[in-house]
């Protein structure tokens, strides 16, 4: 039986929902999170008549519909081939190590743009992008792979949690290019990723990229689908053999490159920032939870084709940055967008804090987002202009999988179900001190099953605490190395 | 790849839709229920635990009866629907 579903069956699927009445999602790929204020109307459209309206920004630059029909399957990805996107193929359903993908690629939202960045590695995303969008030979992965590229001097898209990252450097010899990082992951069993010790030309990427999947694919465990992602074939291979087994399948050595440092992700980009461009500007605004309304992404998309050039980006903090935009219209588009219900302005919290759609995957015990939401605008309430600019990352999660990376937060949530009375009472335990850079380190757990609606007076007390006792700008790590955080809560 | 209906034995047919994310598995299976006439059995052969919901539900509503739902392997279901 061949037929017109065929040819959607390698580039688009549905995942599964199990919570909120929501039988399917639909994961739109964003590559680099690009995209045109028309492709965001249009997909603000599928929201409209196929996702009650409602959608959201994931933390990989995807854009997530809920409430998806598998009747109208067809017709819409029809409508997303036609706007120029495609899904994630969502095989993790298989109870198996089997028919895993590569998913959304990522990078800086202000590649191109940023007046910081080593070097735009937008374009190798692309490139990578087509390389790996419907290609029979990686749709049987062990299971799914992650891959970031990014230039960008903040370190924002949070590289060593990735399967495999490439990193901007400038070489010694003034030459700017990528060191990779390698097998990393925050789920149930979380590793940050490794370097892999090599100096990468911008013209090797997709070569290198290619030679690792393939590595994957060939080599990662197929036995046990708990121990199938690339950091245990990483772990039992070592560094070097992956090494040299990349330069075998690339057919040249590459450069040995010792890096004693990475650049320390110091966060998103926040709010309005000078291009290198003369004359044009970005605005990076917050959207909390990543949540958006189909009325408000028209109108963000109005906003952005009448004073800009048309061009957007999402972020990995799950928000949307509106580039390209001319310096004398800059005020006009902070006004609109106040106007419209997005303020830009506020605390850094409001861009820094993300959470998962564990409420939909049915995985959590309530809404991550909602309760997100809630804590940022407590804690502006309770702490006003202290928390102006306390560049914390807070991430909560609806379960173990940690979709919203808490491990990597400076305070990080994860949900948990309890029985209280009898009842079943959604609690979250904390964890404080994750940081990527050069101290990277998995967050500490501090406090177990804090009830829900107890959770922003803790996150509260943390930030008190923290701002009371610093001596100077250290991070939340080495603050709680030094003070040890939960004794003072 | 593509999902094969194929005529088992008199008023039976198979159809192995492994290697399929939803929604394809409930595709196939809809539009193989269309070519079956009243009376002959079909049986999806399949490795997406989701659709072990989602294709009865669809059959369902075609008009069909589900008759079984059973796991074969460790990875892979049978549904039997008669039309």
């Amino acid at each position: 039986m061949t037929d017109d579903v065929e040819k959607f069956v390698d580039r688009y699927s549905l995942g599964r929902d199990k919570g909120e009445d929501s039988k399917h999602f639909l994961r739109i790929k964003i590559a680099n999170g690009m995209l045109t204020a028309e492709q965001f109307r249009r997909i603000g459209q599928l929201a409209e008549r196929y996702s009650r309206g409602y959608s959201e920004i994931t933390d990989r630059q995807d854009i997530q519909l809920h409430w998806i029909e598998a009747e109208n399957a067809l017709e819409i990805f029809s409508k997303l081939e036609e706007i120029g996107f495609t899904t994630d193929k969502c095989g993790q359903g298989y109870p198996g190590a089997r028919y895993g993908d590569v998913r959304n690629i990522v990078g800086c939202p202000v590649a191109g743009v940023d007046k910081f960045e080593l070097i735009d590695a937008s374009q190798i995303i692309q490139q990578l992008d087509k390389v790996f969008t419907g290609n029979k030979n990686f749709l049987d992965l062990p299971r799914k792979f992650k891959i970031s590229a990014s230039g960008c001097q903040l370190n924002c898209t949070s590289p060593e949690v990735y399967d495999l990252s490439f990193v901007a450097v400038r070489h010694s010899s003034g030459k700017i290019g990528f060191v990779a990082l390698v097998g990393g992951t925050v789920g149930v069993a979380p590793q940050l990723a490794r370097l892999l010790g090599v100096f990468i030309k911008p013209d090797e990427v997709v070569d290198v990229t290619r030679a690792i999947v393939e590595i994957y694919r060939d080599y990662g465990s197929r036995e046990n689908k708990a121990k199938a992602r690339f950091r245990w074939l990483v772990d039992a291979w070592g560094i070097e053999k992956l090494k040299e087994t990349v330069e075998e399948k690339i057919g040249k050595s590459l450069e040995t490159y010792k890096l004693d440092y990475l650049p320390t992700c110091r966060g998103e980009h926040v709010g309005v920032q000078p291009q290198k461009q003369e004359g044009y500007s970005y605005i990076s605004v917050p959207i909390m939870g990543g949540i958006l309304s189909s009325g408000k992404m028209l109108e963000i998309a109005d906003v952005t084709d009448k004073y800009g050039n048309g061009d957007m980006r999402l972020s990995t903090f799950q928000n949307l940055v509106i580039v390209n935009i001319p310096d004398n219209n800059v005020n006009l588009v902070l006004k609109k967008l106040e106007q419209i219900g997005f303020p830009v302005k506020g605390s850094v919290l409001r861009w820094t804090t993300i959470a998962c759609a564990g409420n939909f995957c049915g995985k959590a015990p309530e809404h991550p987002k909602k309760r997100a939401i809630e804590t940022v605008e407590y804690l502006e309430e309770r702490l006003g202009e202290t928390l102006k600019n306390l560049n914390l990352r807070i991430c909560l999660s609806g379960c173990p999988n940690g979709c919203a990376r808490h491990l990597i937060a400076d305070i990080g949530m994860q949900a948990i179900q309890l029985t209280i009375d009898g009842k079943p009472t959604p609690c979250y335990n904390i964890y404080v001190g994750g940081c990527l850079g050069s101290n990277s380190a998995l967050g500490k757990l501090i406090k177990r099953a804090v009830r829900a609606e107890q959770v922003k007076y803790e996150v509260e007390n943390l930030i008190v605490t923290y701002i009371k006792n610093k001596t100077s700008l250290g991070s939340f790590h080495d603050f709680n190395n030094q003070h040890s955080l939960e004794n003072k809560t | 790849m593509s999902a094969n209906l194929v005529k088992t034995k008199e008023d039976n047919y198979t159809l192995d839709v492994r290697g399929y994310t939803c929604p394809y598995p409930e595709f196939y299976t809809a539009r193989a229920l269309k070519q079956l006439s009243l009376g002959e059995n079909l049986e999806v052969i399949l490795d997406n635990p989701p659709s072990c919901e989602t294709i009865p539900i669809a059959a369902k509503k075609q008009g069909c009866q589900v008759i079984e739902v059973s796991k074969i392997s460790d990875a892979q279901w049978r549904i039997t629907i008669k039309k």
